[in-house]
This record gives C-alpha cells, structure tokens and sequence, in this order.
C-alpha cells in the first residue's frame, strides 16, 4: 500500500516473483483502482467448468449480458481475454442479487465485483500472468497479490488466489493456512443465505469478513473477531477499497514479514518479496506476533503493497 | 578475502562454491543475497563468511565451525542443527531461530520471530531486542539470552537448559518455571555475552525447567526391557571382562 497512488502492479507483480519458489502453480492479483460513483466492474470466467469451445462462451457471454440488463446493470465497456471476460458499467442495485443471478448462467463465474476492486488470476507464474493481462500497468493506492502451491484443491482459475467476498463488492484475501472449522463457519454462512462458488478455506474466510463489514463492524473490527472465532494455521491479508489488514493465528505456523515507512507497508510471506520490491538494500522488517491482526487504511498516511 | 556474487546463481551451485572456496580461503563474502533460502547450508569448515545483505529460510543450517556475520536479517531456521561456530545477525531473525542447535553461538542484534531455540541441546543463542512467543520452547539444553522482553509461554515444556530474560516476561509456557539466580549464573551469562564483545548492565531473570510434564512416574515397557538388557551387559562385562559389549549408551 503506498501514501499516494502508484504502480500497484508492477510492485504486486515483482512481490510475487521474489516469491514463485513458494507456489509455482497458479498467481493472482486483487488490484484496487479509483471509485467513481455508482461505476461497478465485473472480471467474469466463462469457463468456470473448463469448457474449451469459444462457440460457448460466446454463448455464455451473451447470456451474462442478458442477466446483466434484466439487472439494470448499464454496461459501458465490455473487453474479452480469453475465456475472462471484464465488464464495466453503472449500477446501484442490491449487490448480492446481482452476482447470484449472473453465477446461475452455466459453467460462469465472478472473479471480482467492485467500484474499485479487480482481480486477475490463472494458472502460471507472474510472468505468465503479466503477459496475459498487462496486470504491470496497473496504478492505485494498495493491493494484494498470491502465488499459489494448491494443497487441498485442484489447480485451475478458480482456485487460485486472491478470493472475492462472493455477494459483497470490493472485498478480497489472500490466505495461507488451514481452516479447521470450514464447515461450521460455511454452514452457519450458508443457513443465513450465503453462497460459496468453491470448496476452498480461503473463500469462506472472505465472505465471514465481508459479512462482518457489511453488519457495521470495522475491517479491525471483523479481524479481531476472525482470531476467536476461526481455528486452524493461518496468515491472511484482507483487502477493501479502503484499505488492507491481516491476521495471525494464535500459534503463529504461518509465515508474514512487514516492511513500514511512512510512504508505503509492504508486506509478504518472506522477505525475498519485500527486496525484489525494494531494490535489494538492507531493510527492517517485523514479523507479525501469533494472534495478532492489524489494519492500514487509505484514508491515514502510509499505503500498502501486500504479497502472501 | 574472496567475494562470491549470489545472484544468477541456483542455491545448489553456491552452497558448493562456497564448500570449494573454503577449502583455500579463510574469508569469503557473499554479495546479493537476495534474502534466499538455504544459503551457506552445510560448510563443516572453519572459516569466516560474510553475507552482504539478509538471507531467507534455514541459513547456514548444518553449519560446523562457521563465523558468520550477516548484515541483514534471516528469516526462519537461521542456524537449524548448527554444530559449532559463531553464527551473528545485525537485523532481526524470524521464527525458530538456531532449532536443533547442538553447539555454537547465535547472537542476534535485533528481533527474535517466535520458537528460538526450540528443540536446541547445547551452545547459545543471544538476542539483543523481543523475543516472539515459546522462546526456548522444547529446549533440551543450553542457554537463551534475552535481553529485552520475552513474548508468550516463555519456555514451553522445555526439558532442560536455561533462559535468561532481561525485560518483561509475558507469560511462561507449560513445565516452565522462574528460579533464583545462582551463584556463578551471571558470571556465565556475561560471558557468553562477552563472547560476542556485549556488556549488559541490567538484571536478569532465570527460567528453567519444571522437570514435571515430560517425565514418567513409571517405567514404559520398552524402556524396562532396556534396562534388563543393560544389566545383563553391565553383568557379562563384570564376569568376563569383555568390554566391548558396552558399546551403547545404558542411560
């Protein structure tokens, strides 16, 4: 995160070089750009189930559409890579209505839905993902960024990192860790009407946060709560459009390092991250003690690059 | 003095650079780091190295007779399984710092992460700043020099070895117990720091083990069968007088 806007891509996308030896198999970016009144941005996979026939999501893709203007969703600007489809436009309907309703078109699926929020994300390393989605040009205040090592689940687009906080706008994780109570805290999710596109850990922790945030809590507010009520090995950072946080669990077996200036909060799972950021000059960082959260904001001085 | 460039070089070809160059040199420096994992990972030479920047994972693990001096920080494992040698760090070291040491010296001029010294069996390890928490946790000997504060559940279920604190202690861990100085403890202390060219006014607390968690009141039944056999050897020996049956260590 840095105390004026600048390059959040190429910095996330260096973060995430210095760090591909720790997962090699898919890389992602939650970048945050400026908001403009009721502007919403949709990044969309028509090929949630891996279907490869363009004929398809093209198919798809008008169905989306379709969804998308049944919502008095005004789209602006649509642009197709691939099977990843990035839609701009006006809306200020219910948020969550919305993306339930663009999800039950088949085999799709919302990376991101925000006023601010973009996530890009596939399998490949950072190089792989730069080329594809020219992630380097990206400018803003702060963002997250992941490289992935799948332990649990398959390697494919929707598993990779950063998670979007499925049915709330702007909110995105990248996680590192297990969580043990997956399916209480999914259940009790799911029984109140929430839904989830993955079996993933990491999906669950967002959409717990967002529904935190969404209830009056603050972003510190929601972390501090996460630590009592999630159990497992974890280190995640959580990213709105105000800003970023993290939280450690209580046994700490989870790497963080945080490098702080009064210009920028970078932070990673090692310090490799931090120096291919930094230009590689003695820095001092700080790890993050076991049960510990905090939160950086855009609206107080410093700002944040994040890489797990 | 030889200087070595880390940089497009895997870690394999360097650590064995490193072993070749130190069979002639008696000094080498290590430029761009890069703050890598395993760097310097099993040199057994006695030999001075310098590392011009901060390491990653499990630095200079294996070690035996090493004097290392890196000028930024490390991250986890720094000194795992370290031998003998005097290993120092000017920044801060992340979590289990000097695990498994048997011998050596670790001196860290800023933070330690969480777990220093865990599972360590001899030598020391001194931290001039914070301790993050279970310092000295499993610890089966040696010593822990903290001269700031110490974190939670200081001394987790150590066995053996002693911790001494020179700031605030958080909390002490299970089977953790604070005892009186003894005579000639601080003598040993201001020596180990010594080692390092390190004077500490302040006072310090002790903490040891409370000999309590991990020990059985009675025998288990692999460990009689031990002791059976032992006597059995200890006997054959007495009534013979071959020695070489008491090749194994009956304690």
């Amino acid at each position: 995160m840095f105390g004026q806007p600048g390059p959040t891509g190429t910095a996330l996308l260096n973060m995430l070089r210095g760090c591909q030896h720790r997962g090699p198999d898919s890389t992602g970016l939650a970048l945050y750009g400026p908001v403009t009144g009721d502007h919403l941005i949709l990044r969309i996979l028509l090929a949630a189930d891996l279907a490869t026939d363009p004929e398809a999501w093209g198919k798809r893709r008008s169905l989306v559409e379709a969804v998308l203007a049944r919502h008095r969703f005004e789209t602006a600007e649509v642009s197709l890579d691939g099977a990843q489809l990035r839609i701009s436009g006006i809306f200020d309907g219910d948020i969550q209505t919305l993306s339930y309703a663009v999800e039950e078109v088949e085999g799709v699926e919302i990376f991101s839905l925000g006023q601010s929020l973009e996530i890009l994300k596939d399998v490949g390393t950072a190089d792989e993902l730069e080329a594809r989605f020219g992630c380097g040009s990206y400018t803003g205040y702060h963002g997250i960024g992941h490289v992935r090592l799948a332990t649990e689940s398959d390697v494919n687009p929707s598993s990779a990192h950063p998670f979007w906080a499925y049915g709330f706008k702007d909110v995105a994780i990248v996680h590192n860790g297990q969580i043990t109570n997956y399916y209480k805290t999914r259940r009790r999710l799911e029984q109140r009407g929430y839904r989830f596109r993955t079996e993933n850990d990491s999906e669950v922790i967002a959409v717990y946060l967002a529904d935190k945030m969404a209830a009056g809590n603050s972003l510190e507010e929601s972390l501090e709560q996460s630590l009592r009520e999630l159990d497992g090995t974890f280190s995640f950072l959580v990213s709105t459009s105000d800003g970023i946080g993290f939280a450690k669990d209580p046994i700490g077996a989870k790497p963080m390092v945080v490098y702080e200036t009064d210009e920028l909060v970078a932070i990673g799972s090692e310090e490799v991250s931090l120096q291919h950021l930094l230009g590689h000059q003695p820095i001092d960082t700080y790890e993050p003690y076991p049960g510990t959260s905090y939160t950086w904001s855009k609206s107080t001085p410093a700002t944040v690059a994040s890489a797990n | 003095m030889v200087e070595i460039d880390a940089s497009d070089r895997s870690i394999r070809e360097l650590n064995t650079l490193i072993r070749q160059t130190a069979e002639r040199e008696t000094e080498i420096v290590l430029n761009n780091p890069d703050a890598r994992h395993n760097l310097v990972v099993g040199l057994t030479r006695e030999v001075k190295l310098i590392i011009r920047g901060s390491a990653g994972y499990f630095c200079a693990g294996l070690c035996d007779g090493l004097q290392l001096s890196v000028e930024g920080n490390v991250g986890w494992g720094f000194g795992d399984n370290l031998m003998n040698g005097i290993l120092c760090v000017e920044g801060n070291a992340g979590a289990v710092c000097g695990v498994g040491m048997r011998s050596g010296h670790i001196l860290v001029r800023g933070n330690i992460g969480s777990r220093a010294g865990q599972v360590m069996k001899g030598g020391s390890i001194v931290c001039l700043g914070n301790a993050g928490y279970r310092a000295g946790s499993m610890m089966m000997g040696g010593t822990v020099i903290i001269l700031r504060d110490a974190r939670e559940a200081l001394g987790e279920f150590l066995m053996d070895g002693e911790i001494y604190v020179g700031g605030e202690i958080r909390n002490l861990g299970a089977d953790a117990v604070e005892t009186e100085m003894r005579q000639g403890d601080r003598e040993r202390v201001d020596g180990l720091l010594a080692r390092h060219g390190i004077e500490h006014s302040g006072s310090f607390r002790k903490v040891i083990s409370d000999q309590r968690a991990l020990r059985y009141e009675e025998y288990e039944k692999g460990e009689l069968l031990f002791n059976e056999a032992s006597e059995k050897k200890a006997q054959a020996v007495a009534e013979d007088g071959n020695r070489d049956v008491m090749n194994f260590d009956a304690d």
